[in-house]
C-alpha cells in the first residue's frame, strides 16, 4: 500500500485533470456510458459528454419522487474511497477553477468558514425547489451546465436560438461571475456552492485513503497552505472536510509531517 | 471519535454504497439515470 501511495505523489495532478475532462467528454461511448453518474462534475447535456451529472441525476430523482438509491450509492462509493479526492484529481470544473486562479491578477481569499453554505445550495436548489416545482432549479443556474451545454448546444442547433429568454442571460451572467471569482480566489465554487463537494466532504475523516499530520514534526511552516487549492491549513485538521486530497501539501511539506494513510 | 480500527469504518461505507448502487440497479434506476441525461436537458441549456 505505502507504494501505492508514494507512486501517488510522483504523478502530477494536471494531466490526470486534463486526462478526466477529456475521458469524461470523450463522445463516442455515450449510448452505453450515460446511465454512469460521473466522478465530478461535468454536465451531461454538453455533447460530448459520456456520462451522467450525479447532481442532474439526483434532481431528477427529487422531481420523480424516487429515493436515488443508485446515483447516492456511485457517490458515496468514490467518498468512500478518497473523500474528495474527485474534487482534486478528476472534476473538470475544479481543473478550470485551478487554471483560472493561474491568471496574473490581483487575488483575495474566502472567509474560511462559509463552507456550509453548499449545504444550503443543496437543501433548496437540489432538494426543496426542484421537489416543489418539478424543475432541476440547481441545472438552470448551473455555470458548468451554461460552459460545456448552453453556450455549445445553441451553436449546434441554431432551433435552440429562438427559445433564448432571461434564463440564458441569468446563465450567462452567472457564468461570468463565477470565471472573475475564480481568477482572483482559489476554488470558490467547490467551496461555497458545490452540491457534489458537500455530499463527498463528510467522508475526508472516514475515506479508504486519508492524510495525517505529525504534529510532533510540523514547524507550522504554512507551506502547505500556500499550495492548497481550497486554502486550508491542512497541519491544524488532516481529516478537514475542505480538503480536495490533491496531495500538494504533501509534496510540498519541508519536513515531510503529512503523509497518505488508509486501509 | 478515534477508532482502534479505522478500516472497518471505510470498508462497512464501501459496502454500504455498494449495497446502494445493487438495490438501485434492482429498482432499474440505472435505465432511469441513462434516459434523463440521454434526453437533452433545456434547464442545463438555459431554455425553458
Amino acid at each position: 500500500m505505502k507504494r501505492l501511495f508514494n507512486l501517488l505523489l510522483r504523478i502530477r495532478r494536471w494531466p490526470v485533470q486534463l486526462a478526466s475532462f477529456l475521458v469524461m467528454n470523450s463522445y463516442f461511448t455515450q449510448g452505453v456510458t450515460k446511465g454512469l453518474p460521473c466522478p465530478g462534475f461535468n454536465c451531461y447535456a454538453c455533447p460530448t459528454a459520456i456520462f451522467a451529472c450525479p447532481v442532474g441525476s439526483l434532481q431528477h430523482f427529487v422531481i420523480i419522487r424516487e429515493i436515488p438509491f443508485y446515483v447516492l450509492g456511485v457517490v458515496a462509493f468514490v467518498g468512500a474511497l478518497g473523500g474528495r479526492a474527485a474534487c482534486g484529481w478528476l472534476c473538470p470544473f475544479g481543473f478550470l477553477q485551478e487554471l483560472m486562479y493561474k491568471l496574473p491578477l490581483p487575488k483575495w481569499q474566502l472567509p474560511p468558514r462559509l463552507g456550509w453554505l453548499r449545504y444550503v445550495f443543496i437543501a433548496i436548489l437540489v432538494v426543496a425547489i426542484p421537489y416543489i416545482t418539478l424543475e432541476p432549479w440547481f441545472c438552470k443556474l448551473c455555470p458548468q451546465g451554461t460552459l460545456e451545454a448552453g453556450i455549445p448546444q445553441i451553436f449546434l442547433l441554431p432551433e435552440l436560438r429562438a427559445l433564448i429568454g432571461w434564463l440564458y442571460g441569468l446563465k450567462i451572467a452567472i457564468l461570468v461571475a463565477f470565471l472573475a471569482w475564480m481568477a482572483v480566489s482559489k476554488r470558490p465554487f467547490c467551496r461555497w456552492v458545490c452540491p457534489l463537494g458537500a455530499i463527498w466532504s463528510p467522508f475526508n475523516p472516514v475515506s479508504a485513503v486519508r492524510l495525517e499530520v505529525d504534529h510532533q514534526t510540523c514547524i507550522e511552516c504554512n507551506r502547505c497552505q500556500q499550495v492548497c487549492p481550497v486554502n486550508i491549513r491542512i497541519h491544524e485538521n488532516a481529516d478537514a472536510i475542505e480538503c480536495v486530497r490533491c496531495l500538494e501539501c504533501v509534496r510540498v511539506c519541508p519536513v515531510d509531517c503529512i503523509h497518505i494513510t488508509g486501509v | 471519535m478515534k477508532t482502534q480500527r479505522p478500516w472497518l469504518r471505510s470498508v462497512a461505507l464501501l459496502l454500504l454504497s455498494v449495497s446502494a448502487i445493487v438495490l438501485g440497479l434492482l429498482l432499474d434506476q440505472w435505465m432511469i439515470t441513462w434516459v434523463n441525461a440521454t434526453l437533452l436537458c433545456l434547464s442545463c441549456i438555459g431554455i425553458q
